[in-house]
């Protein structure tokens, strides 16, 4: 164990300066979350506060307020989303992976010279729930692996966190279990299970004690502090010898934390409760000296724990069993994505790419070889400058276009019949514009709120349909032009700044050459799973035809 | 109809001192239960003493006396008609005496390095300790006995039935420490 004075060397002559490289990632990572806070939050506040501002406001405008907080709400979550979520992420877990590589393991290293440090590994779940120490509802993560031999005994441990979100409408997470999880070769072996939880425990926490008995001790202080079960009472006493009970007890009250521990077969499970992720650089501010001598305790605990429940004595007949030092890590994925997590070399477009990769289509080759189906009535027309795919306009846009016509009709009607049903007579000359449309006014007539409201969503959502629906896409030399709807003139998309042909599912998309973007142009509508690789091809094939 | 209150009343008390009865049954039974596993114990430090005596014999020239004394208590101990009290008793003469030669171990360097003294010492250890936990167990079911039978109104049917309090294991400060063989 090293002295205070040794870890305030260890700060000064190498900590800080790599702390003090890490601190432009870090000013990144808190300058994503500040402007993502700002984005969501200054709309929420409008609309929490809206009542009160709307009191300054006069009151023909106290709708203002609330109006501008849900279209501020709507647009700050999803331009938060776009800009600050995935490069946020990415920033976060380089930050994260190079302060654990580059300080935390320095930190180990001098507190446990004897014993390994992984930061990225953790306990496996199935020794998490051996013991059934814990409610086995929730997620599990474990990170921060400690594993090696103090004396003869051989031990692991590790941040572990276990939570559940209850669902429902006042959803809420419930924290089964967050800090130091033990896993120790114990110096007895056992034929049943007994469990040490602490009374002020969380019922959520603790996990099924049916069918195990409920032992009382002869030491009162720790009855009061501890609940033992077990499935035999002569081997719970066995385990919690009377010193045993005192350094659970000293243990307890140093950590001041809830202690959980587990016996069973040949091993010692033992938790230590502190309702957070250890050993996590910090956002706010720079990491400090504290902190850091925080870990080093933290460390210190993981070594300590062996010589403060004595199990270095192995004065009986079960020898030293080194088998849980081999035990699988808890996450043995070889994903690309992780790999280049645990090397602290995320960028944006690297996790980009691996969420667009999951949805399974953006793999180029893929398509390659993809043929020209035989029911397709799109046409590709090679004889101009560049390649010419017509999508025509499709029974698609002419539904739309209808369902958006009648939309229009009704909600017209509505609005037009809206004052006299409503009986705001000042309100009919903003509608007297309206000619009579017949049908239409009839069945607005009815219902002319709910009418008015319909036609508006509906009308809304199939202009989208018809407006946008990709006609005809060019591939020149120096452009990408697309028809949309019924314009006649196209968008141009100027190569080679845009030039990359990026198929989701059924549709597919122009993309800028270089870097990613969240939102690429639609460049087809809605195909169908044999026309949309062919067309991704084809267009690739274009764009290297007509490549300069 | 106040015979019908009369019988009512009756019928409850008749089902409150069956309850309580088989309350103390239990009660009784736990303690029996348990002082079956310390005798369990207890004879298996019983096999393994002779065995530890004969592998010591080679190398303590100068504690024949304390074994040859240690293999008469056991021979008595294990021999048929010893009641529970009287074992007991030689357990804890053994215990004494056991410990008294694990401290003087100490200065036999050669004993100390023998690998077949090492192991039965160590199952030694190993039955103390099971010897030691039954023992606890075996006060907790003594004291829940007794508080059984002491609280009102079980001790008017303890009495009635000869229930009586039975003695708790005394823990010597012996317990507590466990000789030191690495």
């Amino acid at each position: 164990m090293a002295t205070s004075a040794e870890i305030d060397a260890l700060y000064e002559s190498t900590l800080k300066p790599r702390l003090e490289s890490l601190e432009g990632l870090r000013h990144e990572v808190k300058g994503y979350v500040t402007k993502a806070v700002l984005l969501v939050g200054t709309p929420a506040a409008i609309l929490f506060l809206s009542g009160l501002i709307s009191l300054a406001l006069p009151s023909s405008l106290d709708w203002l307020p609330t109006a501008v907080g849900f279209v501020g709400l709507f647009a700050g979550v999803g331009i938060a989303g776009v800009k600050y979520l995935i490069p946020g992420f990415a920033a976060f877990s380089n930050y994260r992976v190079r302060f654990k590589h580059e300080v935390a393991a320095e930190v180990f290293k001098i507190v446990c010279p004897t014993a390994s440090y992984a930061p990225l590994d953790g306990i496996a779940e199935s020794v998490f729930e051996e013991p059934g120490l814990f409610n086995t509802r929730g997620g599990f993560k474990s990170d921060d692996r400690v594993r090696g031999r103090i004396g003869q005994t051989p031990f692991e441990a590790a941040d572990v966190s276990r939570s559940y979100t209850t669902g429902g409408k006042n959803s809420r997470t419930v924290v089964v279990f967050r800090g130091l999880f033990f896993h120790i070769d114990f110096n007895k072996t056992l034929r049943g299970v007994t469990l040490v939880d602490p009374v002020g425990a969380a019922s959520t926490s603790i996990g099924d004690r049916s069918g195990l008995t409920r032992v009382t001790l002869e030491n009162p202080a720790f009855d009061a502090k501890f609940a033992v079960y077990a499935s035999d009472d002569v081997e719970a006493r066995y385990i919690l010898t009377p010193s045993m009970m005192e350094r659970i007890l000293a243990l307890q009250s140093r950590t001041d934390k809830n202690i959980h521990l587990g016996f069973k077969g040949t091993r010692a499970y033992l938790g230590v409760n502190y309702g957070r992720a250890l050993f996590e650089p910090g956002i706010k501010a720079s990491t400090s000296v504290e902190a850091i001598h925080e870990m080093a305790a933290h460390f210190a605990l993981a070594g300590g724990i062996v010589h403060e429940l004595d199990l270095n004595t192995r004065i009986w007949t079960k020898g030293v069993d080194d088998s849980l030092l081999d035990a699988p890590d808890a996450d043995d994925s070889t994903d690309a994505l992780d790999t280049l997590a645990k090397q602290g070399n995320l960028t944006a477009s690297t996790v980009w790419e691996a969420a667009v990769k999951a949805t399974g289509s953006h793999d180029e080759t893929a398509d390659a070889g993809a043929m020209r189906p035989s029911d397709t009535s799109i046409a590709v027309d090679r004889s101009g400058a560049g390649v010419v795919i017509n999508y025509g306009l499709g029974l698609g846009f002419f539904v739309a276009l209808s369902v958006w016509a009648v939309s229009v009709a009704l909600m017209l009607a509505a609005a037009r019949a809206l004052p006299e049903a409503m009986e705001m007579p000042d309100l009919a000359a903003a509608v007297a514009w309206i000619p009579e449309i017949p049908y239409a006014a009839r069945v607005a007539a009815t219902l002319p709120f709910a009418w008015l409201i319909v036609g508006a969503i509906v009308g809304f959502f199939s202009f989208l349909m018809w407006a946008v629906r990709v006609r005809k896409v060019e591939i020149a030399p120096d452009a990408v032009r697309i028809w949309r709807g019924l314009r006649p003139i196209p968008r141009t998309y100027a190569r080679p700044l845009y030039g990359k042909i990026v198929r989701v599912d059924k549709a597919v998309y122009v993309g800028k050459s270089e870097g990613f973007a969240m939102i690429n142009a639609s460049a087809s509508p809605m195909l169908s799973a044999a026309e949309a690789p062919w067309v991704a091809s084809e267009m690739r094939r274009a764009l290297r035809e007509t490549a300069r | 109809m106040p015979l019908i209150a009369t019988g009512l009343i009756a019928a409850i008390l008749l089902v409150l001192v069956i309850s309580l009865y088989n309350r103390l049954v239990r009660a009784r039974n736990g303690v029996e239960n348990a002082f079956a596993s310390i005798d369990v114990q207890l004879k298996q430090r019983c096999d393994l003493i002779p065995k530890l005596v004969d592998s010591m014999r080679t190398y303590m020239t100068h504690e024949r006396g304390t074994l040859d004394e240690l293999t008469q208590l056991r021979e008595k101990a294990s021999a048929a008609g010893a009641t529970p009290a009287e074992r007991v008793a030689l357990d804890t003469q053994m215990s004494g005496l056991m410990r008294g030669l694990m401290a003087r171990a100490e200065a036999y360097p050669d004993l100390k390095a023998s690998e077949t003294v090492t192991l039965l010492q160590r199952s030694l250890n190993e039955v103390e300790a099971q010897i030691a936990a039954a023992r606890r167990t075996y006060n907790a079911a003594v004291t829940s006995f007794n508080t059984a039978i002491e609280v009102f109104p079980a001790n008017l049917l303890a009495g009635m039935f000869g229930f009586a309090r039975r003695p708790l294991f005394e823990a010597t400060a012996d317990d507590r420490a466990v000789p030191g063989v690495r």
